[in-house]
């Protein structure tokens, strides 16, 4: 019996992860699309991916707004809304499952903001003063791990604003050729302790 | 350096004819400035609606309208920069330029008259009027002056000798900021009553009426707020509440400062080319509490601006027009800004604190009972005709 060739395993396992790495789409939800004013829930759909932005405690707890900070560029959501409620958390769900997301974010009374996702983990980034024109703090908050369908941002921060948010997609072709790739492997392990 | 009467008055006139950028105030940039940083400024007992990102931004902006929508009283005519400006409807009435200044002299008291403004606002009560303000500072300031141009014989009365005596010359700023703040201070009252007739509806039509009366009196807040501080903020530029402008003028000048109009050049390009926004907002002390009311508090911050008035001509940049940048000229602009922005900013937490102990509605009812719950705010009584 042939002994399994481990470079051969390790080379397919790697192939199809690549390949999924590199069929994975990123999409960008920059809120231009909105109308000015337009409170949540919103949706916006861009190349293919609809997301849904819900306040959990207000109905309309955000608003699209625009032109007040330097890295939220155009329009941008932000709460509170029409209302005037301050401290709504904001969810975020995506129609199909995303593996990463990078936002712009700007806070008032507190410099942070945390982001926890519909699967396991999160993150949190601290804004900061961008001086010049302005002093509220800016940031930009990151994630990437497990798949998610949905993020629900909050803060200690009597309001914030979110904008440009990218998301890493992967594509079917990705999964195909990932699975194609753990097929392979399967059947050469197999082959190789038969 | 008081003038007489008569000579100030004359002065005051001849200054009137040729003072185009008298009722400007910070430019665009330095008014919209004051406005953020003092929102941002306010403690945490302020109401939460008032201290957001969106309120900064909201009363910022706010805080250049009275100078946005401008050109009070004038149907435009002529061309500027070779663009043909000809209008044929006026924006408002030109009574509303002076309350962007006053005219005081060097000693503090009002331009044409013997009157110091630490007076404001007793010794503008008339018989009759228990409500020292606006009103009688006029009548004062037509009264007690030591001219005698009047109505009289319309063919040798000229426009500018027709007013000299009046707050439509000599300017009304602290009465305004005065004006303002105590609308701020009402409009507080019903947020502390709407909140409360919330809570204590008894029916879902009372409760519904109630908060959109809340709703409705937040927004007004932030305009109001946001209107108020333009002329907060016209008060700590030393040229808004001094005879002396636009440049020296003709009074004695043994220091000869200069004549140039340094008005505009100051308070617009000057700022917007130099002062750091993050300077102006480290230069913004922390809430003081104080018992002082309004009129006493702008009196003091009127004095506090009218001490800067020679120190300003005697910066490099006065003597440039400010046309170059240098770091005491600067740091000038900043101080006085920041100024600008703490006294807005202390005027929001005292009405705030004060609007526990006004009346709202009408008939008026104590907001101190309402909140105690020993008056229930009801529709009939807040809405009773």
């Amino acid at each position: 019996m042939p002994r399994p060739n481990p470079t051969l395993f390790l080379t397919a396992i790697v192939a199809g992860l690549t390949a999924a790495s590199a069929n994975a789409k990123t999409v960008v939800f920059d809120f231009e699309d909105q109308e000015y004013g337009a409170v949540t829930p919103l949706t916006s759909t861009v190349d293919g991916l609809t997301a849904t932005f819900a306040s959990a405690t207000d109905a309309e707890g955000f608003q699209i707004t625009s032109a007040f900070y330097q890295t939220l560029t155009g329009n941008y959501l932000a709460g509170p809304g029409p209302d005037f409620v301050t401290g709504n958390t904001l969810t975020i769900s995506f129609s199909q499952a995303v593996r990463s997301i990078t936002l712009n974010f700007a806070v008032d009374t507190a410099p942070t903001l945390t982001l926890s996702t519909s699967a396991r983990g999160g993150a949190t980034a601290t804004g900061i003063a961008p001086g010049g024109s302005f002093l509220y703090p800016e940031g930009v908050l990151s994630f990437a791990g497990p798949r998610f369908n949905s993020v629900t941002l909050s803060s200690d921060a009597l309001s914030f604003a979110i904008d440009n948010i990218n998301v890493t997609v992967p594509e079917p072709s990705a999964f195909a050729l990932f699975g194609m790739g753990l097929v392979a492997a399967a059947a050469l392990r197999r082959r190789a302790t038969a | 350096m008081t003038l007489n009467t008569r000579s100030a008055a004359i002065v005051g006139a001849l200054l009137a004819a040729t003072a185009p950028t008298q009722a400007l105030a910070w430019g665009h940039t330095g008014h919209v400035m004051v406005s953020r940083i003092a929102i941002q400024k306010l403690p945490a007992e302020v109401p939460d609606f008032v201290r957001t990102a969106q309120a900064a931004q909201q009363i910022g902006e706010l805080g250049a309208e009275a100078d946005v929508s401008k050109t009070t009283g004038l149907v435009t005519s002529g061309s500027y920069a070779g663009r043909d400006i000809r209008t044929t409807f006026a924006v408002h009435d030109g009574e509303r330029d002076p309350g962007h200044y006053v005219d005081l002299n060097d000693d503090g008291t009002f331009l044409g008259t013997t009157a110091p403004i630490a007076a404001v606002p007793n010794a503008f009560v008339l018989p009759n009027f228990n409500s020292p303000g606006r009103r009688d500072y006029d009548s004062t300031l037509r009264l007690g002056s030591g001219t005698s141009v009047r109505v009289g014989n319309v063919t040798t009365v000229t426009t500018t000798s027709f007013y000299s005596n009046t707050q439509y010359f000599v300017g009304y700023l602290p009465f305004n900021i005065v004006d303002h703040a105590q609308q701020i201070r009402k409009d507080f009252a019903y947020i502390r009553a709407f909140t409360k007739a919330i809570a204590t509806a008894t029916t879902p039509d009372e409760k519904s009426f109630f908060q959109y009366q809340l709703g409705l009196r937040k927004t007004l807040t932030l305009r109001d707020i946001g209107y108020a501080s333009h002329f907060i903020g016209d008060g700590s530029q030393p040229l808004h509440v001094s005879v002396h402008f636009n440049g020296w003028g003709p009074y004695p000048n043994p220091n000869n400062y200069t004549l140039a109009g340094i008005h505009g050049p100051f308070e617009g390009a000057y700022v917007k080319a130099n002062v750091d926004f993050t300077a102006v907002a480290a230069l913004v002390t922390d809430y003081v509490p104080t018992t002082l009311t309004f009129e006493e508090r702008t009196v003091r911050y009127m004095k506090a601006t009218l001490a800067q008035v020679e120190p300003m001509y005697q910066l490099p940049g006065a003597a440039n027009v400010f046309s170059v940048a240098d770091p005491a000229s600067t740091a000038f602009a900043q101080v006085r800004l920041a100024a600008a922005s703490t006294e807005l900013r202390d005027i929001i937490v005292d009405a705030w604190r004060q609007s526990a102990n006004v009346t709202v509605g009408f008939p008026l009812i104590k907001v101190s009972e309402i909140e105690a719950g020993t008056v229930l705010l009801t529709r009939d009584r807040f809405a009773g005709d």
